[in-house]
């Protein structure tokens, strides 16, 4: 039953949706227009008013060359407020210049004024990216003036992408995680906010998979491996969760529970035990095991790479017989 | 761990204008200006000094083990019509150091660089864990009689005969078939008090040139240069007859350089990009050998002090030349072109399009000492081709469309393994000498389809719906060989929706629902059928190669299969944000995700996570911010726990 509702609803909103398809809407990757008799003033008529403007050190906008904005037809205030000409005329008429606060432009024409520029290396997917469909629009982000952060940015990265993705950034605050917090790596080292670079999940800043992502740091994983380990070529998801964990090394689990999902226990890794006398490793007199009464519940903490370290793939044959060199353990 | 700090910070927040030429009136119109801030922290560590097992939260804090500590930042900015630029700094520690810089000449060539280093304090494993191991079998089933067994306390020996009916060493004892430690792990911790982290260091430079009389061509070349130094623990395991760990000290001494030329061009409503990625990873870090056999020949008299791969000097076996390396990170390259585009067919529609072609080389495969005999003087390649292409329409005022695809090809080089023990397959007579060797076909060897379909509806006034579907199809080549699934077919449905009730607050709503035919699993991982304990008397061990047992009675004999993913999971999030005033924001959210993987042998696979959190954020002025929150995090996984029962 509800199967059918949701297959029905599913159904009216797509009919109802494309017969407004008639009406096709105007200047959306192109930036809105003022009114038709407007025309460019220069930078210095607006700067009469606007003085402290100028005084922006910080905001590129002021300093761009025209050579820089092909698609715009001015640069400077212009550039985007659009042509200023009733504005000045109407003493300031606000109505008649483009504004991006919250009486101004709608989000996707906020976008669409800021593409006319920004649309090429990391905003070349903006067009129907998770950001522009959830009215998520550049000045969301970024303040263009009286701002001296670096990129414009509204505030701090991991506040900003925090604003909304609080479930991600409490995942920060875990014991394992990346140096996020302590200002080292920020969201946008991995995501690009402005439209991931393969239009696939999460906005990713890789072009190929997203282990191609995480080899760009820990590139001595890239390999490629003599001896690999079938998950870590498949996907490093699998086993660990970029964003934090309780587990170390951010794994999605601790060891040996990680491996034991996919993998049997060991006949040595997991023994019952009740012996009372320790064990003394021969040839080796300062490496012994002492007894234990709980010997099958302290195998829960085995740790697999303790044995087999080199997980992530090795070029060097183990010596662990049993595996014809597969074991990952040199 | 355990850590506790008392930290006090010193409020020593400084920030001095260096107007350069009048440190009067405005100088918000100077040509250079600056800022000097300075910072301190002053914390009690009154706990334990220990820092080798201190990670969490000093994990990237390279002052942690100082008491007093000093955070000191500049920033220069110089403006003219011609020249522009910036630099800023920040000094905590001779591990903690950020830098940037840009320079803008007359807007025709820009160059940007940051620099950055900071320290990753790494785990000290004293494997304290592996008691955990020790057993005392009843006998039967068992190996055979086990090490003599020492009192454990040699000095009172009327200890153990207090004890007779469980000292070992009693000929009471070892006659009832006594076991013991047959199949325990011990290990040797070659530098037990050493304190393991890393420095990383990240350079990145990016320069562009704006051809003026070329408007819309950008050129430019990008570098980045990664560096990891400092000290790791390296471990290894001998061969499993002697089951013996054993743990160095390594000097970690990574570098990685990216060098990236690029073009872009952009004319009218056509957006063009290329560029070309050559990657270098060295590795220049402490060149790891381990004695392997210190413990075999010592062991249990079965297991011959034999190797069954070449030793470092060549292929001599049973020679004394034990010593083999390890943790060995080879060296590798990347070179990548990638072809990107975008054309604004009108103001409704854009199409986006690229191509990815990648080879990775494994550069020391070919190397003095290489296991790969059957390739040798040959690098190991992956070859990658990716296209991708993505259609953006606005089908309406309130209805927009997203049309995407991606295939991406990857292929590996097979790998000749030399099983080298030819010592000892004159023992076997009927076996020819490379009857254990293999050819290792790669993971990499496959291909990936994504198809997928956004649509977005604006219903009304601040209400958002929206929906998509995602197809992705893995092919994997060797998927018989390496025991996975051959094509898995992933079908993700999402649903959404956001009202935004005022300027003040929105709401959003999600859903998304994942549907898997096939899974990526790991296949006969486990369990070999009731009864086959029977079956162990295969090929008698030779105490070297005991594959010719294990492999075919216990390794190859399992039946079950085993994944961590689900082949359905649904999830559902609430988001919530409300900002009553520009000073004042908090949001509220909530996800639930159930997953299951019914595929698997044995029980099921489950997942129930739940994350859900409050947060408050106060903003009385640009440089103040208070922040309180609660969130809470609850991941429990169902698994089938599979333990072999016999006995090494």
């Amino acid at each position: 039953m509800v199967r059918k509702f949701i297959v029905a609803a599913a159904c009216v909103g797509l009919l109802v949706g494309c017969t407004q398809a008639v009406e096709k809407r105007a200047n959306i990757v192109k930036p809105p227009e003022i009114d038709p008799c407007a025309k460019y003033v220069g930078n210095d008529t607006c700067m009469g008013c606007h003085e402290e403007i100028s005084k922006e050190r910080h905001n590129v906008h002021l300093r761009i060359a025209s050579f820089e904005a092909p698609g715009a037809k001015a640069i400077g205030c212009e550039g985007c407020h659009g042509p200023g000409s009733l504005h000045v005329d109407g003493g300031g008429d606000k109505t008649k210049i483009l504004r991006f606060g919250e009486e101004g432009l709608h989000e996707e024409e906020v976008a669409a004024v800021c593409t006319t520029c920004h649309s090429s290396k990391e905003h070349l997917n903006w067009a129907g990216s998770a950001h522009a469909e959830n009215e998520v629009t550049c000045t969301t982000c970024h303040t263009v003036h009286k701002n001296d952060r670096k990129a414009l940015l509204a505030k701090g990265q991991n506040e900003l992408c925090g604003t909304c993705h609080q479930d991600v950034m409490a995942q920060t605050y875990f014991a394992s995680h990346h140096p996020i917090k302590e200002g080292k790596m920020g969201c946008t080292d991995c995501h690009n906010p402005h439209g991931g670079n393969n239009f696939g999940k999460a906005m990713l800043k890789t072009d190929e998979r997203v282990n191609d992502l995480c080899l760009k740091c820990h590139t001595r994983y890239q390999g490629p491996f003599v001896f690999e380990h079938d998950p870590v070529v498949e996907d490093c998801m699998i086993c660990h969760d970029p964003h934090g964990t309780v587990a170390n090394n951010l794994l999605r689990q601790q060891e040996p529970f990680l491996c034991l999902q996919c993998h049997e226990a060991h006949f040595h890794a997991a023994r019952a035990s009740n012996s009372k006398f320790a064990v003394t490793a021969p040839g080796d007199p300062s490496s012994t095991i002492g007894a234990t009464e709980y010997g099958f519940q302290k195998s829960f903490m085995t740790k697999c790479t303790q044995c087999h370290p080199y997980v992530h793939g090795s070029d060097l044959p183990s010596q662990s017989v049993a595996g014809q060199g597969q074991a990952l353990t040199r | 761990m355990k850590r506790r700090y008392l930290t006090v910070l010193v409020g020593l927040c400084l920030a001095m204008p260096l107007a350069m030429q009048s440190v009067a009136g405005d100088s918000s119109d100077k040509p250079l200006q600056g800022e000097v801030t300075i910072g301190g922290k002053w914390q009690l560590d009154d706990l334990d000094r220990h820092e080798g097992r201190a990670k969490g939260g000093a994990e990237f804090d390279s002052t942690a083990d100082k008491n007093l500590s000093w955070d000191t930042g500049a920033k220069l900015d110089y403006r003219s019509n011609a020249i522009n630029f910036d630099v800023d700094g920040r000094y905590k520690d001779g591990d903690d150091q950020t830098y940037g810089g840009n320079l803008d000449l007359n807007r025709v060539m820009l160059y940007k660089t940051n620099y950055d280093r900071f320290m990753h304090r790494l785990g000290h494993d004293y494997m304290d864990n592996l008691t955990a191991q020790i057993f005392r079998a009843a006998g039967n089933p068992g190996a055979p009689v086990g090490l003599p067994f020492p009192c454990p306390d040699p000095n009172n020996p009327a200890f153990c005969q207090a004890l007779p009916d469980t000292d070992p060493n009693t000929a009471g004892y070892q006659n009832s078939r006594s076991t013991i430690g047959a199949a325990a792990v011990y290990h040797t911790d070659h530098d037990p008090f050493a304190t393991y982290g890393n420095t990383h260091t990240t350079w990145e430079n990016s320069l562009t040139f704006n051809v003026p009389n070329f408007p819309g061509l950008q050129v430019g070349f990008d570098h980045r240069q990664e560096k990891r130094k400092g000290c790791a623990q390296a471990l290894t395991t001998s061969k499993c007859s002697a089951c013996h760990i054993e743990s160095y000290s390594k000097g970690i001494n990574e570098e990685t350089n990216d060098y990236i030329p690029r073009v872009s061009l952009k004319f009218e409503a056509l957006a063009l990009e290329y560029s070309f990625l050559h990657r270098e990873f060295n590795d220049k870090s402490q060149e790891m050998i381990n004695g392997y056999n210190a413990l075999a020949a010592a062991h249990i008299a079965p297991f011959a002090a034999n190797l069954q791969f070449p030793t470092y000097s060549g292929t001599t076996l049973n020679a004394g030349s034990e010593i083999l390396p390890f943790s060995r990170t080879p060296d590798s390259t990347k070179d990548s072109h990638t072809l990107k585009g975008r054309y604004d067919i009108d103001a409704n529609n854009t199409v986006m399009a690229g191509l990815v072609y990648s080879k990775s080389t494994n550069t020391q495969t070919d190397g003095a000492y290489s296991p790969l005999y059957g390739e040798f003087g040959k690098d190991l390649e992956l070859d990658s081709t990716a296209m991708m292409a993505k259609w953006h329409s606005r089908l309406s005022h309130a209805v927009s469309l997203n049309l995407f695809g991606k295939y991406q090809t990857m292929n590996n080089d097979n790998v000749g393994i030399d099983v080298n023990d030819a010592a000892l397959h004159n023992k076997y007579k009927n076996e020819p000498a490379d009857l254990w060797d293999f050819t290792r076909f790669s993971a990499y060897d496959m291909d990936i389809l994504t198809l997928g379909a956004d649509l977005s509806w604006k219903l009304a006034k601040g209400i958002t719906l929206k929906g998509g579907y995602e197809y992705k199809m893995d092919d994997r080549k060797n998927a018989d060989l390496l025991n996975v699934p051959e094509t898995t077919d992933e079908h993700t449905i999402k649903l959404g929706a956001d009202w935004r009730i005022n300027r003040q607050m929105k709401w959003a709503l999600g859903y998304k629902g994942q549907f898997v035919n096939h899974p990526y699993a790991y296949k006969n991982a486990v369990c070999t059928p009731w009864g086959s304990f029977g079956q162990y008397a295969g090929p008698a061990s030779d105490g070297a190669d005991y594959y010719r047992s294990y492999g075919p009675t216990i390794y190859d004999a399992r039946t079950g299969t085993r994944s961590n993913l689900p082949n359905q999971a649904h999830e559902f999030s609430l988001k919530g944000n409300f900002m009553p005033m520009k000073t004042l924001s908090a949001n509220l959210y909530g996800k639930y995700r159930n997953a299951k993987n019914d595929d698997v042998s044995g029980n099921d696979w489950q997942q129930d996570l739940f994350t859900g959190g409050l947060n408050l954020v106060l903003t009385p002025s640009e440089k103040l911010v208070f922040t309180a929150g609660y969130n809470y995090f609850y991941d429990t996984y169902d698994s089938m726990y599979c333990i072999a029962l016999y006995d090494g």
